[in-house]
């Protein structure tokens, strides 16, 4: 995975935090703005976003509920448009869903009425894959998220870990240029959260797929990330972008370092300073 | 969520597991067809003894055993009315299945057919049915096709009601997951959202089928020479409380059968789902 990061110069930032990365641009936000018209007038829900990405980074997204971190996901997706500015993934600009991507949502979303594997090979019947290699692709993934047990198993003999690792699986088995994650661990108990942060992070060194994980836990977007991109609420606005410069594989023993704590109460400070804590 | 299998039982335990879930399940069976049949004999049974005891005239409530003997005597007149009335109530049955499902396809689909159809659907239901009946006979004549037209138009509205209540609780994850899968409407109905809504259609059949039977039988009350409404209203008019009682007999298990068999193919269909509502969940 390519662990070094670019930042665009932003305009709060000023140039100073620039690092030049040589892996070429996936997604590119150019003051991306998004607006909705609701009864009340209209609302801002992000404003100028600037942001590249590289390709094979993890990008965490960070901040509180309505600082239109899920929308930014909207429109990575396309499944929303921009209302000003540019947005482009791969070079072209976006005006209809991104199909080369992977989605992991807060809720797993499997279909019930499918096992485990089907679940995943959903993925590979609608887009008309050839079912053979990437069955045997799916059988990877899923013994690798500690699931070959399973694969007969239907989504209601789950526990919600174990649902979200199929959807993670089902997210990479056709090998998307971008995974995006919409909060993925936010409905799990702690103990379940840290090991699917670990088996996260194994997953994407050896995938190399480059990641845009949406959080609200500052711990999860250190550990995770790359970069930190802190976006503080009304009107979402991207406050700072945060290189974490930890060495891969991070073990969750890291998390009690110093240095890891230096990262995360910089983040806590600029929540604190935008009156969000 | 139930009974989640944990993660370090590893592969042996889901094996293990499942065999004593079925032997749960089996003995679950059993009890849910002991239970109504043991409630029934015993029902009978006074029934039975109530009437001997207290001398009971036969034209106001015959003994079951007679019942059953005029049942059995009246074999072949009961037989030909009961397949008339079943043919109506499949046929109907089988239509409103067609039309409900057309019109929530429609209606799920289409905004402004929502709007345009769904008030006249409520308005429709308003209506009582045998109120219009005769109208229908004006229209079709004395024929199978008035009462077929009773029964869907009374069997297709839960049909419809539940199927689109169905589709609507398809998550809107789900719907976001399937266009990042490049899927076109054909694929996305398909392989996401009629599969996500068919707990809901039965639920809506299980209701539709046994309106389909009061349709028919409606439909025969007002005008028939054949089936098993004209046979009550015939049996009412000679006195004749066994056959009447033999008839309403025969209707109740044209009805349980019918109700019965959707769930067989329920549970042959969505395996998936049965396992979800199994008592040990």
């Amino acid at each position: 995975m390519q662990l070094a990061t670019i930042i665009k110069a932003q305009d709060t930032l000023g140039p100073m935090s620039a690092k030049r990365s040589n892996a070429p641009t996936l997604l590119d936000c150019e003051r991306v703005s998004k607006i909705y018209h609701g009864r009340q007038g209209p609302v801002i829900a992000l404003e100028e976003i600037d942001l590249t990405v590289p390709r094979g980074e993890f990008l965490s997204v960070v901040g509180p509920s309505g600082c239109g971190k899920t929308t930014l996901l909207n429109l990575v997706a396309g499944l929303e448009r921009v209302t000003g500015g540019r947005l482009s993934v791969s070079g072209e600009v976006l005006n209809a869903p991104l199909t080369d991507v992977g989605i992991v949502f807060q809720d797993a979303t499997l279909m019930d009425w499918r096992t485990v594997l089907d679940n995943v090979m959903l993925q590979v019947e609608v887009r008309r894959l050839p079912v053979e290699p990437y069955r045997a692709r799916a059988l990877d993934l899923l013994s690798n998220l500690g699931l070959e047990g399973f694969l007969d198993a239907y989504p209601s003999q789950l526990s919600g870990g174990m649902k979200q690792r199929v959807s993670i699986a089902r997210a990479l088995v056709h090998k998307p240029s971008l995974l995006l994650m919409d909060e993925p661990f936010s409905a799990l108990d702690a103990l379940t959260r840290d090991k699917l942060n670990v088996d996260m992070q194994a997953l994407c060194l050896a995938e190399e797929t480059t990641t845009l994980f949406i959080t609200h836990s500052i711990t999860d977007a250190a550990f995770l990330g790359d970069r930190v991109v802190v976006m503080t609420p009304r009107p979402g606005r991207i406050a700072e972008i945060i290189d974490i410069d930890l060495p891969r594989p991070r073990p969750l023993a890291l998390r009690e370092t110093p240095q890891f704590g230096e990262y995360t109460g910089r983040i806590r400070t600029i929540f604190e300073s935008a009156g969000v804590l | 969520m139930g009974q989640a299998l944990q993660r370090n039982d590893g592969a042996g335990a889901p094996a293990k597991a499942r065999g004593t879930r079925r032997r749960a399940r089996l003995s679950e069976r059993v009890g849910d067809i002991a239970y109504p049949v043991g409630t029934i004999v015993a029902i009978l049974v006074i029934w039975e003894i109530a009437c001997r005891q207290f001398d009971i005239p036969a034209y106001l409530l015959p003994p079951p055993s007679s019942v059953l003997a005029t049942i059995v005597a009246r074999y072949d007149l009961l037989a030909m009315h009961t397949l008339v009335t079943t043919g109506e109530i499949l046929v109907g049955f089988l239509l409103s299945i067609v039309v409900g499902v057309v019109l929530a396809l429609l209606i799920t689909s289409f905004r402004p057919v929502e709007r345009a159809i769904y008030p006249l659907l409520v308005i429709s239901q308003a209506v009582p049915k045998v109120a219009i009946a005769p109208l229908f006979i004006v229209w079709l004549g004395f024929g199978w096709e008035p009462k077929v037209l009773v029964a869907v138009l009374i069997a297709f509205f839960p049909i419809v009601v539940d199927l689109v209540a169905g589709i609507r609780s398809v998550p809107s994850s789900m719907r976001k997951l399937a266009l990042s899968m490049g899927a076109n409407a054909y694929v996305t109905l398909y392989k996401f959202l009629i599969p996500h809504a068919l707990p809901h259609l039965f639920a809506g059949l299980k209701v539709g089928v046994t309106l389909a039977v009061s349709g028919a039988i409606i439909g025969e009350f007002v005008g028939a020479d054949r089936g098993l409404g004209y046979l009550l209203l015939f049996a009412n008019g000679q006195m004749d409380t066994n056959l009447l009682f033999a008839a309403i007999v025969v209707l109740s298990v044209i009805g349980v059968v019918l109700f019965y068999l959707l769930l067989l193919i329920e549970a042959w269909l969505l395996p998936w789902h049965q396992t979800q509502q199994s008592p040990e969940n």
